[in-house]
């Protein structure tokens, strides 16, 4: 028998079991300190969140002066939204599909410009001057009120605005940019491209800073070019933190609102083309219809709430990687 | 000061079985498994602790990693809940009472230092948060009165907290028997712990009603002096006033009026300069009053640990705790902040408690030192007491450098002596260890023989000088009664060479004296002896001590 | 993360030097282009802001004018937009940003630190959720959020658009990767030691520590109250009480019956200056914080 044993026999031939008291405990701190945000939390996102979902189910809107409901409408609201309308197209997938796209077009030159941008800054190989200037004007986009950004570019390429300005004193007749669906998105994917490259440039960055040196070092005493060095080893490396960019974009993407709005006046010019999905809950909003509102919303919530798991999912990965590396 | 008394103290944490869920987990798992015991309470940390710690004491707790000794000093802190067991400090239970009011301070194994502030301000902190209590000296009588309603209102504390402990035991014993599903055994064991507890309950309620009445008119005893002289006062004062005394003649019976009116005790903030007093005398302690204006990340290692202790020593704590405040240090700097603890006793009145991993420590700075090893006390008593007695093979092995020796021998009785039997070598063993075992009739049995290195001494003195024909090999070859090794590696420590031998396949030191000239061992054999009083007899089975008993 | 600089020099014969000056052009050459277009419809609206509505209309001349503080008076006073009170909106915007900013970090700092350095039933449950709906979007509860707000006429309140970023997950999580580098819990136990009481310690040892990310996310979420247009559009309904981005999309509208195109140019100036102001001064912490928080674990 172990030393520790005996010594444990004997000291059970007490003949009391020993007294318990009540300790000193901070638990209950931790509790007290979070009450604010649980409280927030759920007066201010909970309950609207069911309110929300519970409109989804009820028929409530305006015909004119009248006012409809609140009646218990079921699943009418959702089946009413994957209706086709008077123009024969189902509003949501529209303005759903137009969200995507609008999201794409900004999205692919962003993360290419960024993907590029990033290796540029960190290339120990270019050793590049200047390069927390160039950061710093990249990156001043993203702080500009989108709104603001959005009305600048309706003044700049309005009719009487100082691009046309420049098109017809050089001759050519003025150029409606606003009314052309192409160039409506080309618009908006501008401001978005500006916005976010800066921001995503820097994530990448920190991302590549990350990375061992000595992996890019041995690549190269390897013979890798920096091509072969870009694409072997550090877009492998890169992944985890390329993707989750992705995801967080897309989110950030399915939220666009205020330079779509601001742009169009809230019409999404022409033909609804540049309408998204936040433009069209505003508008149901603003239009009183709070139960198809709410079906928007709810759809809305599945989406993103499915891609927030995933980032979620992904961050806790990482940081498993980060430790078994 | 005050005397720190630790009962039945034992520490439990919640286990939770985690199923590996991949290769990488089970690794991570099988890293931390301690040899800590497993109950069906959880992991138990601390194994039934009990101590009692002298007013002014040096105490160190002593032991490998994670053998418990932090957590009893986190307990003592307050830091840690205590499972089960009470923990005195001057006398008053505080279980339940929080670190700050058990008028304890602690110095971080990390120094914990708030890195926002300068030194001075660091030191200041606790002074300037809390209200210090101001004891009026000048009416000794009052003063005294107001202890006695304080003890009495602490007995009534004392008994609601027996009370709530007789409760919570209780409902515990009540829990066991609904999970008994019917044991009788646990039942009946239960049951009559219920009983038990149901007795002193009603006792402490009993008592609380007595403590009550006492603290009540003790209270009032105290609340009718007071009354009383401000009365006397106030009468003296008119009186002189209707006899149309002068202001100044009056001025004296005022100001003994004021006086009169001053409680026994103030409780109150200090002041700046007081602050500000205390703070630079702990400096000047410490030798740390150049730094007062400096962030912590400007000192060195050995700087920031005097300003974690200047912080401790600034409240005059009656008891200060250290966790291992010099294993962040180099070697050369621990042997210097030891001396300086020494002397740093002399200069402030406390008790300590210290713990530490390095028996160099414990050693040279514990009056009492308290070998401990996955939870459980193995040893209390003086360094010199565990030096030379050490109660089992793991204090004796884990006190004294370098190691203590071991060899695979036999313990004999013949001729009612006790002998040491190793190979051909037998040694009596000395009266007194002669008495203690044979006051616990120990029986002849196979043991493991301790000795120190210290204590191996050479049978002949083979100063051979390089060069010479090496008398002993010869001599080696015919001896008897001898521990015979070869040498292999010998260190020269100035005045005394550590030889490692090699005795039957085991690593030896012993260690001998440098006689002079330039002696060298290495590649010879060697005889060696001991004497009986520094044998060591350990039982092969348990490791312990023959010579104690539990 | 220390950046081992392994120069490895190898001998550069002239056409690999001559393709390493021709890369290194072709870089700053696509940098600048790419900084141009940055700025290029910044450098459009500061002139235009400078020049009189007449000199709008017509040819585009990209050279400064001079009617800067013109119409930088007439924006302010607005004589042609009568109903849009661009000063009462910077003050309005001012309000809820400055406010928000410190309401979010304060708040997220105290929940950050809660599930820092307690332990407490349901910790993890907590921490779990916080981080899994840390990217739902405030779009999705905004018809419930406006509805209550209406039924319980609480609509053109400035404190209710303030109030609800008490909690503001990402900024909690922001606090908390911090803490966990920064903040080692024997400080906490130290002054426990010391007297201090939970709260006090909290705000006495543990905020002060924390004041770089505090900065940090004060600058981030003050900015991004300012920028904010879908839910203060649909909760201000009051002119008195609308911020500048409302007031934006309300010029907009108007577009066409447009008096003074000057004062536009002036309008959105105003808008977007303060942040960029603020901005520029601040750039070097506010893109450390962008990289420090990127880089998670």
């Amino acid at each position: 028998m172990a030393i520790s044993e005996m010594v444990l026999k004997n000291n059970e031939l007490f003949a009391r079991a020993p007294r318990k008291h009540k300790g000193v405990s901070y638990g209950k701190w931790g509790l007290i300190f979070i009450i604010p945000f649980i409280l927030a939390y759920a007066i201010f996102t909970l309950i609207p969140q069911v309110v929300t979902i519970g409109y989804s189910f009820i028929e409530y809107y305006e015909e004119g002066l009248t006012v409809v409901g609140p009646n218990f409408a079921g699943f009418d609201n959702y089946v009413a939204l994957f209706t086709p309308n008077a123009n024969g197209y189902i509003e949501i997938l529209r303005f759903f599909g137009n969200t995507m796209i609008l999201w794409l077009i900004g999205a692919i030159p962003q993360f290419a410009v960024a993907l590029f941008l990033s290796v540029l800054f960190t290339s120990t190989r270019l050793r590049l001057k200047f390069t927390g200037l160039f950061k710093t004007i990249f990156y001043l986009p993203n702080v500009i009120m989108a709104s603001a950004f959005a009305l600048l570019i309706y003044q700049v390429f309005s009719d009487v605005g100082p691009i046309n300005a420049m098109i017809t004193s050089s001759g050519g007749t003025a150029f409606k940019f606003l009314d052309q669906e192409v160039t409506v998105r080309s618009l908006i994917a501008l401001m978005n491209y500006l916005m976010w490259f800066g921001n995503t440039t820097l994530v990448l960055m920190a991302g590549i800073q990350g990375i061992d040196e000595s992996v890019f070092e041995s690549a190269r005493i390897d013979g890798a070019n920096a091509w072969q060095v870009f694409k072997d080893m550090t877009m492998p490396l890169l992944k985890p933190i390329f993707i989750y960019c992705l995801i967080t974009s897309l989110i950030g993407g399915l939220q666009m609102f205020d330079v779509p709005q601001i742009l169009t006046d809230g019409h999404g010019t022409p033909d609804f083309s540049s309408t998204t999905m936040v433009m069209y809950l505003n508008m149901k909003i603003g239009g009183h219809n709070y139960g198809l509102a709410g079906a928007v919303s709810v759809l809305l919530f599945f989406i993103t709430g499915v891609l927030s798991v995933s980032v979620f999912r992904l961050t806790g990965d990482r940081n498993k990687q980060g430790r078994g590396q | 000061m005050a005397d720190v008394k630790l009962v039945d103290v034992k520490k439990v944490y919640p286990y939770v079985e985690r199923k590996a869920k991949s290769k990488k987990e089970a690794q991570e798992i099988e890293k931390k498994k301690t040899n800590l015991q497993i109950t069906e309470e959880g992991v138990v940390a601390v194994q039934k602790f009990n101590l009692e710690i002298k007013d002014g004491e040096f105490v160190v707790l002593v032991g490998p990693s994670g053998c418990g000794k932090s957590t009893t000093l986190r307990m003592i802190a307050g830091l840690e809940t205590i499972t089960e067991g009470e923990l005195f400090i001057g006398g008053q239970l505080v279980n339940s009472v929080e670190p700050k009011d058990r008028n304890i301070a602690m110095v971080f194994q990390s120094y914990a230092l708030y890195p926002h502030m300068t030194v001075y301000k660091n030191m200041a902190y606790s002074l300037k948060i809390r209200k210090a209590s101001f004891r009026n000296e000048k009416d000794p009588e009052k003063l005294r009165l107001y202890d006695v309603a304080v003890a009495a209102l602490g007995k009534v504390a004392s008994a609601q907290s027996y009370i709530s402990s007789d409760k919570i035991e209780i409902k515990d014993c009540q829990k066991i028997i609904k999970k008994a599903k019917g044991n009788a055994e646990i039942i009946a064991r239960a049951t009559s712990r219920i009983e038990s507890s149901k007795e002193d309950l009603a006792k402490q309620i009993a008592l609380l009603e007595a403590s009550k009445a006492e603290a009540k008119a003790a209270n009032g005893i105290y609340v009718e002096y007071c009354k009383k002289v401000v009365l006397d006062a106030q009468t003296a004062l008119d009186n002189k006033r209707a006899s149309g005394a002068t202001e100044e003649a009056l001025k004296p019976l005022e100001d003994a009026l004021c006086e009169a009116k001053a409680p026994a005790v103030v409780t109150r903030h200090l002041t700046k300069e007081e602050i500000d007093k205390k703070v630079k005398e702990a400096a000047k302690i410490l030798d740390i009053s150049d730094y007062l204006g400096r962030l912590p990340k400007n000192l060195s290692g050995g700087q920031r640990q005097r300003v974690a202790i200047g912080r401790a020593i600034v409240r005059n704590p009656k008891v200060l705790l250290m966790d291992e405040p010099l294993s962040n240090l180099d070697a050369k700097l621990r042997n210097q902040m030891r001396a300086e603890l020494i002397k740093l006793r002399e200069k402030i009145n406390a008790t300590f408690v210290y713990v530490t991993h390095d028996q160099i420590e414990a050693m040279t700075l514990g009056d009492r030192i308290v070998v401990m090893k996955d939870g459980f006390i193995q040893q209390i008593g003086t360094p010199q007491e565990v030096f030379d007695h050490p109660k089992n093979l793991f204090v004796s092995e884990f006190i004294g450098t370098p190691q203590m020796n071991y060899f695979d021998a036999k313990l004999i009785h013949s001729k009612g002596k006790y002998f040491v039997n190793y190979g051909t070598l037998e040694v009596e063993l000395s009266p007194d260890k002669q008495e203690r075992l044979a006051a616990l009739k120990v029986a002849e049995q196979d043991v493991t023989l301790g000795v120190r290195p210290d204590h191996l001494t050479i049978a002949k003195a083979p100063l051979v000088k390089k060069g010479e024909a090496a008398e002993d090999e010869k001599g080696c070859k015919e001896s008897k009664g001898f521990i015979v090794g070869k040498v292999e590696v010998s260190e020269l420590m100035g005045t005394s060479y550590h030889l490692h031998l090699v005795v039957a396949g085991r690593d030896v030191i012993a260690i001998v004296p440098n006689a002079g000239g330039s002696a060298n061992y290495v590649g010879k054999q060697l005889d060696f002896i001991f004497d009986g009083c520094c044998a060591h007899v350990f039982s092969k089975e348990t490791g312990k001590n023959l010579e104690f008993a539990d | 993360m220390t950046k081992v600089n392994l120069r490895i020099s190898f001998e550069m014969d002239k056409s690999a030097k001559v393709k390493h000056i021709i890369s290194k052009i072709l870089a700053y050459t696509f940098l600048i282009l790419m900084a141009a277009l940055c700025l290029f419809f910044f450098y459009i609206l500061i002139v235009n802001s400078t020049k009189d509505k007449s000199e709008l209309i017509g040819a585009y001349t990209p050279t400064f004018g001079t009617s800067f503080f013109k119409n930088f008076w007439n924006a302010l006073t607005s004589p042609g937009n009568s109903y849009l009170d661009i000063p009462l909106g910077l003050l309005n915007s001012f309000i809820v940003a400055s406010l928000t900013a410190v309401v979010t970090t304060y708040f997220s700092a105290l929940t950050a630190y809660a599930v820092h350095a307690y332990d407490f039933k349901g910790k993890t449950f907590v921490a779990t959720f916080v981080l899994a709906i840390m990217m739902i979007p405030s779009q999705v509860t905004s018809l419930g959020f406006i509805r209550i707000a209406y039924e319980l006429q609480l609509t053109n309140y400035l404190f209710m658009l303030i109030l609800p970023t008490i909690a503001a997950p990402s900024v909690y999580f922001y606090m908390l990767q911090y803490l966990k580098a920064t903040l080692p819990l024997d400080l906490v136990e130290a002054s426990r030691m010391d007297g201090s009481s939970e709260f006090m310690t909290f705000n006495r040892i543990v905020l002060p520590i924390m004041k770089p990310a505090l900065a940090v996310q004060a600058i981030f979420s003050f900015v991004q109250s300012w920028n904010n247009y879908y839910m203060p559009s649909l909760l201000l309904k009051d002119s008195s009480k609308h911020t500048l981005p409302i007031m934006l999309g309300l010029l907009r509208s108007q577009q066409e019956s447009q008096a003074d195109a000057g004062q536009v140019w002036m309008v959105i100036l105003i808008s977007i200056l303060p942040v960029v102001l603020v901005y520029l001064v601040l750039s070097k912490s506010i893109i450390k914080g962008v990289t420090s928080g990127s880089v998670k674990g």
